[in-house]
Formats: C-alpha cells, sequence, structure tokens
C-alpha cells in the first residue's frame, strides 16, 4: 500500500508539465541574469549607484563588528577553533561539500550482505528505510505506532545511536542480552535509547519523538 | 570575460537539460503558478551558473537542487507575504496542468495544499526517496521533528490518498 501511495505521488508530480517554450524561455532567462549579476559591480548605471548606496549604508555597522571580531580574537582566542564544525553554516546546509555518510539500500538481506549483520524493522513497522551509515552500522527507520524509531546495529564499539543529551533515567530491562533503557534529556528535546548485544553486534533502538520507556521496552521485545 | 560567460558552455547546458524539468515541478508545487514557478528555477540556475560549486555525482546534484528550490522559493513566499502581494492568492492563480483522471487532480491539489514545511518532506521523501535522517540533516531540523512532520503530512494527505490507492 506504501509504495502505491509513493508511486502515485511521484506520478502526480511528474504530470506537472511547464509550458510550451518554457525550457528555451527559462534558459535565455538565466543567462540574461547571470551576466547582469556578474557585470553589476563593474557597472556605471543605476545598479552600480544602488550598490554604492547600500555600501555606504553599511560601512558603519560592518567596521564595527570588524573591531569587535579583531578585539574577540585578541582576547578571546578560545573563542575560535579552527577544523571542521558543520555548525559553522551562514545560511542553510552547504551540501556541496558535505559527503553523504548514509547509503540508502533496498531491505535487510541488502543490509546483511554489506555488513553481515542480520536485523530487520519489525512486523507491522510502516515507512521502513534501509540504510548502511559510514560503511560500518547498519541503519532501519520506520513508524511503529504513533511514533518514529531507529534500529541501528555494528560491530564498532562505542556509542553510535547519534544521542547526544544528558541521561536522566538508566535501567537495566534484560540482563540477558546486557540491554539497558537509557532517556536522554538536551535542551527542549527528550530522547531515549535501549542498547543491547548478542556479544559480537551492538543493537540500538532509538526514539526522539516521545515515545514512553513502555513502548519502547515492548518494541525492544519484538526485535531483539 | 565574466565569470559567467565562461560558464555559459556545453556543460551548463547538459547540467540544464538534465534536471530543468525537475526543479522546475518542484517550484511549481510551492508557488502555484507557472510564473512564479519559472522565475525560481531560473534563480536556481544562475546559482549554479554563478558559483563556484562540484557534485560529486548526479545524486548529490538532485540534492544540491533540491534543497537550493525549496529555500529560494520559500524565501520568495515570505518575501510575498510581508509585501502583501497576491502572487499566493490561489483564486487568481491559473489552473496547473493536471492529468486528466480525477484522483489524481486531487492527489496533485492536495499535495499543492500542504504547509511549505511539510511539502519539504513529502518532495524529499515522497517523491525522492531520502531517509528521515538525510531530510533531517539537509532541512536543519531535528530527526524527530521531520518524523513528525511526516505524520503530519500523511495525515492531511490521508483524505485524499486513502488507505485504498489504485
Amino acid at each position: 500500500m506504501n509504495e502505491n501511495r509513493d508511486a502515485l505521488i511521484r506520478e502526480t508530480i511528474d504530470r506537472i508539465e511547464p509550458s510550451d517554450g518554457a525550457r528555451e524561455r527559462m534558459l535565455a532567462n538565466i543567462r540574461r541574469k547571470a551576466e547582469r549579476q556578474a557585470a553589476a559591480p563593474e557597472g556605471t548605471g543605476k545598479t552600480s549607484v544602488s550598490a554604492s548606496l547600500r555600501l555606504k549604508r553599511w560601512t558603519l555597522p560592518i567596521a564595527a563588528c570588524l573591531v569587535i571580531a579583531v578585539a574577540s580574537a585578541a582576547f578571546l582566542p578560545k573563542l575560535f577553533h579552527s577544523g571542521d564544525d558543520p555548525g559553522l553554516t551562514t545560511g542553510g546546509p552547504d551540501l556541496t561539500q558535505i559527503t553523504n555518510p548514509f547509503v540508502q539500500v533496498e531491505d535487510a538481506a541488502a543490509i546483511e550482505q554489506a555488513l553481515d549483520i542480520r536485523v530487520d524493522a519489525p512486523d507491522g513497522a510502516e515507512d521502513v528505510v534501509y540504510s548502511v551509515v559510514d560503511g560500518e552500522i547498519a541503519d532501519i527507520s520506520f513508524l511503529y505506532g504513533d511514533h518514529g524509531y531507529t534500529l541501528r546495529a555494528s560491530r564498532q564499539g562505542g556509542d553510535f545511536s547519534g544521542l547526544y543529551g544528558q541521561p536522566v533515567t538508566e535501567e537495566q530491562i534484560d540482563s540477558a542480552n546486557d540491554a539497558v533503557y537509557v532517556a536522554l534529556r538536551e535542551g527542549e528535546e527528550s530522547s531515549s535509547k535501549i542498547t543491547w548485544t548478542d556479544g559480537k553486534i551492538t543493537y540500538v533502538l532509538l526514539n526522539t519523538d516521545g515515545a514512553d520507556a513502555d513502548a519502547m521496552q515492548r518494541l525492544y521485545g519484538l526485535v531483539h | 570575460m565574466s565569470k559567467a560567460a565562461l560558464r555559459t558552455d556545453a556543460d551548463f547546458e547538459a547540467f540544464y537539460e538534465r534536471h530543468w524539468k525537475y526543479v522546475y515541478r518542484l517550484c511549481f508545487t510551492y508557488m502555484k503558478s507557472e510564473a512564479d514557478a519559472e522565475d525560481c528555477t531560473e534563480d536556481v540556475f544562475v546559482k549554479v551558473l554563478t558559483g563556484e560549486y562540484a557534485f560529486s555525482d548526479e545524486t548529490h546534484q538532485r540534492k544540491w537542487l533540491a534543497v537550493t528550490a525549496i529555500n529560494l522559493c520559500k524565501d520568495r513566499l515570505k518575501s510575498y507575504a510581508r509585501r502583501n502581494v497576491g502572487s499566493i492568492d490561489d483564486d487568481m492563480m491559473p489552473e496547473p496542468e493536471v492529468p486528466a483522471a480525477e484522483d489524481q487532480t486531487d492527489v496533485l491539489e492536495a499535495v499543492m495544499a500542504l504547509p511549505p514545511k511539510l511539502k519539504d518532506v513529502i518532495w524529499l521523501y515522497y517523491y525522492e526517496g531520502y531517509a528521515t535522517d538525510e531530510i533531517a540533516r539537509a532541512l536543519g531540523r531535528p530527526p524527530s521533528t521531520v518524523r513528525n512532520q511526516m505524520k503530519d503530512a500523511r495525515n492531511l494527505l490521508k483524505n485524499t490518498l486513502g488507505g485504498d490507492p489504485r
């Protein structure tokens, strides 16, 4: 049923057709706009005058910002740091420089083939998406009941849940698998996870949209 | 010779040929007007033509184009709202090109009637097949927010798409 819905939405959007001549018209406009954009700083007409006025209006605030920045750099060196920081963006993500670590695969069998890890969403899960992350982590996101969940599995150690809040509750729920339920909080965001292991592979079931402990433990019972 | 003139070559035209309709369709679902959709589409490709972008593959291209087009359309809609311009008045818009089958007309209208923030996730999830975590990163939203928005969009579309598709 979901595949039909997906296909219906895609087919419907694919039937949106531009008007006659749109392709050529837009291409001509694209060239014109690009030329205008490239020529604007060197022009002598209205555009360059407007740019000059805008520059004058912003000169004092820009100068003030520069002074503050230089002063901060001089007296608060720890405020600035080099290196990669994906948070330092000026307006939306720069997808051009980010390699996507998620590789979507077709199903659980594809994950098993890629990672030799057998893991799958529970029966009754909807909108199931299978991915391999960084070539090492099986990632299955799905909807179950009223909540969205992610089930991850990997042979690597450490915490690969992707959740970074402060633990507020921690409870062992299954000693056979060292299964531990943890509720976390980061600012206004609440999340929870259950981690367990079979000795070779570590599994994490996580939720970030408010599923309670009972729901998480019920789901754990279906997937481990 | 300006940078724009250097980039106006066979490579750009081939890139435009591959993606213009895709970008137009996305812009149309936001702007609901042929003229505005064309304008936004043009602005997306002007960015390509005048920027210094390097794409690793076709998937990367489409993702960049989708997010850029979404952001451009939403900025345009916000500026229309601020200026109280009538471009977003549905009564004034020409009827979109819609498929002949009535159920698909309803589907298109339902998708186009979604609020912009829900349209993002619908497009990237149902049309592009991206995982929710990918969508969250691309749009700069928490994954839980994306999942909730998908749930909201699905509920809004339920009446039209139903649980018994053809």
